[in-house]
């Protein structure tokens, strides 16, 4: 897989291999039915669903599932009841807003085969649909900790082979999160104070702050140094098929 | 960090540039750490939806990532739980509280 941006920079292209654009629907598809789980029919009597919107009889249940449990948090862990409530009018609402991003995400990947060209739109609900797969997996993985990933990295052969798996579709999708959210983190519009007070983020340590692209390296004189190698490596043949394809892909680019 | 932030604290209090006190915007948005959520992808959502600066969206990134959560926005109940409800559909793991409710750093 490869991430770049079109020579407009309006639009960031994922070039994708089958194998990768169908584990990534599989993984989206998954979300979305974690997801829409005891949501009414879409095509319910609209009165019927606002009525039972404001209905203050309507149980809305606190997720039992802690991956669900986390992509619908309470509004305050502290107060039950006040999350109760605001699960009862709000829940509903992000459960759509949520799957919403899924159906564009699914929709860009379901078009035809070859590279997926996103515009902003698109990737904006890119990025909140692999959020949503990353929570899910991460919750999964039992992964709670910073140092968690790190963890089931060093010691890989101890979470099984499913585990191994679920842990290569997590990389794959957080190496495909960052560099779409690097291209829109790109393309925000300055703020006016942007350059003021910058100096208060040289108060830490640079290895705190994302991994920036290395556009301005001196030294690279790569013609397409926009263009980001995908994860080269830790995704199991039997989940992707080994990136043999990836030096063919180079020389279409020249 | 902790002693620039000092620095910062005892400096002369300015009344008509200060801040409003936090007793008149009763509610705060708190958003907490999680091991998923990249930090440029935090930066990202704290500049698109509230618009801050980078700096300001950096700084506060990294306090969620340092120190386990930070106030994002303070304002009415009502704002408040708007802006949660965004952090939450964006992904990132968000409480509204009461201001003085001791669930962040000023």
């Amino acid at each position: 897989m490869r991430i770049l941006p079109d020579h407009t920079g309006e639009h960031v292209i994922l070039q994708m291999e089958d194998a990768e654009q169908s584990i990534i629907a599989a993984l989206l598809s998954d979300v979305s039915q974690l997801l829409s789980a005891d949501l009414p029919e879409p095509d319910a009597d609209p009165f019927e669903r606002l009525v039972g919107h404001l209905d203050p009889d309507q149980e809305v249940t606190r997720p039992g599932d802690p991956a669900l449990l986390r992509l619908l948090p309470d509004v305050d862990s502290t107060d039950p009841d006040r999350s109760a409530e605001f699960r009862r009018l709000t829940e509903r609402d992000l459960r759509e807003s949520k799957l919403h991003s899924i159906r564009i995400a699914l929709h860009s990947l379901g078009q035809h085969p070859g590279p997926v060209a996103l515009d902003a739109d698109a990737a904006r609900a890119w990025m909140r649909a692999l959020t949503d797969v990353r929570l899910v997996l991460a919750s999964r993985l039992d992964i709670t900790q910073d140092e968690d990933v790190e963890r089931l990295m060093d010691e890989a052969t101890d979470v099984g082979e499913t585990g191994e798996a679920v842990l290569s579709l997590y990389e794959l999708t957080t190496w495909l999160h960052e560099h779409i959210t690097q291209f829109m983190l790109e393309g925000l519009p300055s703020h006016p104070d942007d350059g003021i007070d910058e100096d208060l983020t040289d108060l830490f340590d640079d290895d705190w702050l994302d991994d920036e692209p290395d556009d301005d390296e001196p030294g690279d004189d790569e013609p397409d140094d926009d263009q980001r190698d995908g994860p080269p490596d830790d995704v199991p043949p039997d989940d992707v098929p080994p990136d043999d394809a990836q030096p063919d892909d180079e020389e279409e680019d020249r | 960090m902790a002693d620039q932030e000092g620095a910062t604290a005892v400096a002369e209090p300015d009344a008509l540039s200060a801040p409003a006190p936090a007793r008149d915007l009763p509610w705060t948005t708190l958003v907490l750490n999680d091991p998923v959520n990249l930090m440029s992808y935090v930066e990202f959502v704290f500049r698109e939806y509230f618009g801050y600066p980078r700096a300001k969206a950096r700084k506060l990134m990294l306090e969620v990532h340092e120190r386990g959560r930070s106030r994002v926005s303070t304002g009415t109940r009502e704002q408040m739980e708007t802006d949660v409800q965004a952090m939450h559909s964006y992904g990132l793991w968000a409480e509204c509280r009461p201001a003085d409710d001791g669930g962040g750093q000023t």
